[in-house]
């Protein structure tokens, strides 16, 4: 642009903003210009979205809020080598929405960390989380950051294949009062209050919401007796003590509860009824960031976690005979069962970050961390079980010129049921050009068993009665999953070979890798025979380290910006694993679909009206737990093809912002992305269309 | 020994005659001098609480100290004694200022201070000491940061529209793309910032307190750090808070150049030469750990200061 050009557009801008400025109030002295809390401490930059040692794909706000995504799962989709399924399955489980990276994936999801804020959520007893029950809400959201590989250094326990990092937003964003509201079909009833403010240096955010819906539909018509009630507060407070110390606090409290669907199981196995299952979480997460002076600063946090579920019921009535020929004289059995648990975490962590000068950066820390859990089903006969761990971390980046830099990350973690391991990481970065990256790296980690891989044991048992009422002290049925004392951590070792970098001036950003991850020692819990005089059919479901495979790949991510109305982010991923087992395990083979795709195109009319559409491509594939009786094997997915779309527009009431948008999902026909009915390759449930409005109203 | 006596009373006499005038002599004089000293008074007016003014006024003082100026330091919750014996009072902030006009003193006053607007006795002379740098030198920081920084965005309200206005000026001069967006109230920066964002490379930013000020600021370098666009700071709390680098007037400059002014004023028959005054010195201040995560190379602060020392001309 030429000068003279340039001069007119200042000087119109400005005789523009001369013209059509309203007053503006001040809201503080000039006084306290020269008084900032500091903000970007060593802590809050330490990641670099470029430079981290692992790929890091991150979801910001602007991306949840185009992909009309309704749970963060949605939102999830939106990762290069992340599946989503929603588990309806043959065993009466409560249903789950699963998320897999990279396969080896059962309806628990275990193989990877959830963490918000820092505090990691995954459940202690059983692995993985209940993403029906996390008590936030998307609108609370920032950004998720989702590392690729394990990364235990800098993320703790349980980072395995994946880690999954939900960062809220600073309680002194938002301010005011926010009301939305989302009403669709499947009895589609959300709502969320959020109200914001601050007094003095105490900044507040609290959030009421609810969530409703009828859940899937039957294959061949029908609902699925899967729905979902859930309500959560949360909590947020920052308080800057002073312009070196802040304190954060969150907490949060949520009831859900969901419906779960009778067994389709054969009668030869206990069957389950119809019932509601109920959730309740509760959080506390209390963190003191304080910067020493302008190259330490440390992070203090401690955080309890809470998870009671109640699931009491009678079994259907159970055919006796049909478990074993010699009970064939005893009336049909209901065994009362009582699957409720409660699950608490205590956690607390010292982290030190040094920059010693331009070129060196340290991070030490040391953590404790407590699980127990009571459940008098899953740990017959102890009931209750309490688990510490200890963990001691550290990680050094090395800028040797500006050109080459080292990244070493290392863990040492021991808990009272283990010996210690050690998760070490290195990568390497070569900033070859300006904006340009390659990354080579290695890590490894562990994942320790659950408490109920670990110590886990279901006894069933009841009196037998025959017509004449003649009672039988023996137990009439018992599943034992037994605990083996020498079950191993699983192990992983990955390899990367990244590339990142951006073009045409930022407007294109491209990071793509070429992936190769061993596990070892994986756990799995085949139904496979057994002595224990206990059991009457002499088989169990038995925990031990069975499987290796071997997982190669590559993954794409393009985020392309253009004239700042437009935005197209695209994924893909191509993956393969191999069992390294004789006989080969196809239960993991066929875990993760070998080819994904997804691209998520955005445009932004007039800052009045936006519009969104995402297309998903899933291979086919099928999750571990999913299995039928028939001699031809696994039953997959099928190949998934799926498109939302969002359309919202913005209106200016006086000073407030009302928007309103539609929202449909699964355009292109229903799928079944999780399960089948035994002896069939058709799914019991489909996720078909969801259509859905949104209005959101901002006020002061 | 008659004689004798006389000649001892003679010359007492001519002792005390002599004593007196010379003691008259001696009044007078101290009355004169007493008189300018009264005349060369200056009240220096701070808020108590202000690290900042505290630096300032120190300076002052001894400045003037060494000029032989007699100075005092008062704060501005405490300004409520009978001060017509000060010459001329030098208040530091809006805080002191506003105290200083409720007090209905009608001396001349300097204002150490951006806001140019703050409300000041009409019948007083006033003049104005800003404590930001003039835009120039920070557009110039910008070009000796990082040449490729070619779109600068600036928010402004309504309060700062004059420092909007001398940015574009100073901007058309040294061939920089600057854009300004107005922020109309505070819930507004948010959206006005990541507006600026998508269209800018770095933001330069206004002393307005409406808009950088203790409770703003963690959203606003947040916001500006997510997005990977850095900021530069008016002042060293601002780089200390996240700001990329910063080019301001530390308390010693504004003490130096506010003691010169005063001094210049008792010399220019009690008149302010000008009304608007820029302080004389500055400090050129870098935040490596934000740049290196920002990925920009930044130039030693020496390096930068001298460069800068080199503009003339604007």
């Amino acid at each position: 642009m030429s000068m003279n050009k340039r001069t007119i557009f200042s000087v119109l801008g400005l005789a523009c903003m001369v013209i059509n400025h309203p007053v503006v109030a001040s809201s503080t002295s000039e006084d306290s210009l020269l008084d900032f809390p500091v903000v970007l401490s060593a802590n809050v930059i330490a990641k670099n979205p470029t430079k981290t040692p692992l790929a890091l794909s991150i979801i910001d706000k602007k991306m949840i809020e185009a992909s009309g995504a309704r749970t963060i799962p949605d939102a999830l989709r939106l990762i290069p080598g992340i599946v989503v399924g929603h588990s309806v399955n043959e065993f009466g489980d409560k249903p789950l929405i699963v998320v897999s990276y990279h396969g080896h994936s059962d309806q628990f999801s275990k193989r990877m960390n959830v963490l918000i804020d820092g505090r990691s959520i995954y459940d202690p007893l059983l692995g993985g989380v209940n993403w029906y029950n996390i008590p936030i809400v998307l609108g609370d959201i920032e950004r998720i950051e989702v590392t690729h590989g394990p990364n235990a250094s800098t993320y703790g326990s349980n980072s395995f294949q994946a880690v999954i990092n939900i960062i809220t937003r600073h309680a002194s964003e938002d301010k005011g009062h926010m009301v939305k509201a989302k009403l669709g079909n499947h009895s589609i009833i959300d709502t969320t209050y959020r109200y914001a403010d601050a007094i003095d240096d105490l900044d507040y955010r609290f959030t009421l919401s609810t969530v409703n819906d009828d859940g899937q539909d039957r294959k061949g018509g029908g609902d699925a007796f899967d729905d979902v009630s859930a309500g959560i507060f949360d909590y947020r407070l920052d308080y800057q003590y002073d312009n070196q110390n802040k304190l954060t606090y969150t907490g949060s409290y949520g009831k859900t509860d969901q419906n779960t669907e009778a067994t389709l199981r054969p009668d030869t196995q206990p069957k389950l009824p119809q019932r509601v299952i109920s959730d309740t979480s509760a959080h506390q997460l209390v963190r003191w960031d304080s910067t020493i002076n302008s190259q330490q600063s440390f992070v203090l946090k401690y955080f309890y976690n809470y998870l009671n579920e109640v699931d009491a019921f009678n079994s259907l009535p159970i055919d006796l005979s049909l478990v074993n020929a010699g009970l064939a004289g005893y009336d049909d059995l209901v065994l009362p069962i009582n699957k409720s648990f409660e699950s608490q975490r205590h956690n607390i962590e010292f982290t030190h970050f040094i920059n010693t000068d331009d070129q060196m950066n340290f991070t030490w820390g040391i953590s404790k961390q407590n699980d127990s859990v009571d459940s008098s089903h899953y740990l017959y006969p102890t009931n209750k079980i309490s688990r510490d761990t200890y963990r001691l971390f550290g990680d050094v980046i090395w800028d040797i010129n500006s050109k080459h830099r080292i990244d070493l990350g290392l863990l040492v973690e021991k808990t009272d049921s283990n010996q210690s391991d050690v998760s070490p990481r290195f990568s390497y970065f070569y900033h070859f050009e300006k904006n340009h990256y390659l990354r080579i790296g290695v890590s490894k980690a562990v994942r320790t068993p659950f408490i109920f891989e670990q110590s886990g044991q279901i006894s069933f048992s009841a009196t037998l009665t025959d017509s004449d009422g003649v009672f039988a002290d023996l137990p009439a049925v018992d599943y034992v999953y037994a605990d083996e004392n020498n079950l191993e951590p699983e192990k992983i070792t990955s390899l990367e070979l990244g590339y990142s970098g951006s073009f045409f001036q930022d407007a294109l950003s491209v990071d793509a890798r070429l992936f190769q991850d061993e596990l070892e020692d994986l756990i799995h819990s085949p139904f496979v025979a057994t002595t224990a005089p206990e059991n009457v059919n002499g088989l169990a479901f038995i925990f031990d380290n069975l499987y290796a495979t071997t997982t190669r790949g590559v993954e794409v991510e393009l985020d392309l910006m253009l004239n700042n109305v437009t935005r197209f982010i695209v994924n893909t991923s191509l993956v393969d694993i191999t069992s390294n087992d004789n006989p080969v395990n196809s239960d993991f083979e066929e875990s993760a679909p070998k080819k994904s795709f997804s691209i998520l195109a955005m445009h932004d009319f007039n800052d009045i009206y936006t519009a969104s559409i995402g297309f998903y491509y899933i291979g086919d594939m099928s999750f571990t737990d999913v299995n039928n009786t028939n001699s031809t094997g696994l039953i997959n997915t099928g190949i998934i093809r799926k498109l939302d779309l969002r359309v919202a527009r913005d209106f200016r009431v006086g000073n407030e912002t009302l928007s309103a948008a539609v929202v449909l999902q699964n355009l292109l026909g229903e799928y079944g992305d999780y399960d089948a009915i035994p002896n069939s390759p058709e799914p019991i449930v489909v996720q078909n269309l969801n259509a859905f409005i949104e209005v959101k109203m901002k006020f002061r | 020994m008659d004689v004798m006596k006389v000649k001892h009373v003679v010359n007492l006499k001519a002792f005390f005659k002599l004593s007196f005038v010379w003691a008259l002599l001696c009044m007078f004089s101290l009355n004169v001098f007493a008189q300018e000293k009264a005349a060369q008074s200056v009240a220096i007016v701070i808020s108590k609480n202000n690290n900042f003014q505290h630096q300032s006024s120190k300076v002052i003082q001894d400045e003037l100290h060494d000029a032989n100026i007699d100075s005092v330091i008062l704060y501005s919750d405490e300004l409520d004694v009978a001060l017509e014996s000060h010459t001329v009072f030098v208040a530091i902030g809006e805080k002191s200022i506003h105290r200083y006009t409720e007090s209905g003193i009608n001396s001349p006053v300097l204002h150490v201070s951006n806001n140019t607007d703050a409300t000041i006795n009409h019948n007083a002379k006033v003049s104005h000491l800003l404590i930001s740098q003039h835009p120039c030198m920070q557009l110039k920081l910008i070009n000796l940061l990082n040449s490729e920084w070619e779109s600068v965005a600036v928010l402004a309200s309504h309060s700062s529209l004059k420092q909007a206005s001398n940015i574009v000026q100073c901007a058309i001069k040294l061939n920089i793309n600057v854009l300004v967006y107005s922020v109309e109230n505070s819930v507004d920066i948010t959206s006005v910032l990541e507006k600026a964002i998508s269209t800018s490379k770095v933001i330069l930013s206004v002393a307005d307190p409406s808009i950088y000020n203790r409770y703003t600021i963690k959203n606003i370098l947040l916001t500006l750090f997510r997005s990977r666009v850095p900021v530069i700071g008016f002042s060293e709390s601002f780089v200390d808070a996240g700001a990329i680098a910063g080019v301001f007037t530390s308390p010693g400059d504004i003490g130096k150049t506010a003691a010169h002014l005063v001094i210049d004023f008792f010399e220019n028959s009690k008149q302010f030469k000008d009304t608007i005054n820029y302080p004389v010195g500055f400090t050129v201040k870098t935040n490596r750990r934000v740049a290196q995560s920002l990925e920009v190379d930044l130039p030693d602060e020496e390096d930068i200061q001298s460069e800068l020392e080199e503009v003339e001309g604007l």
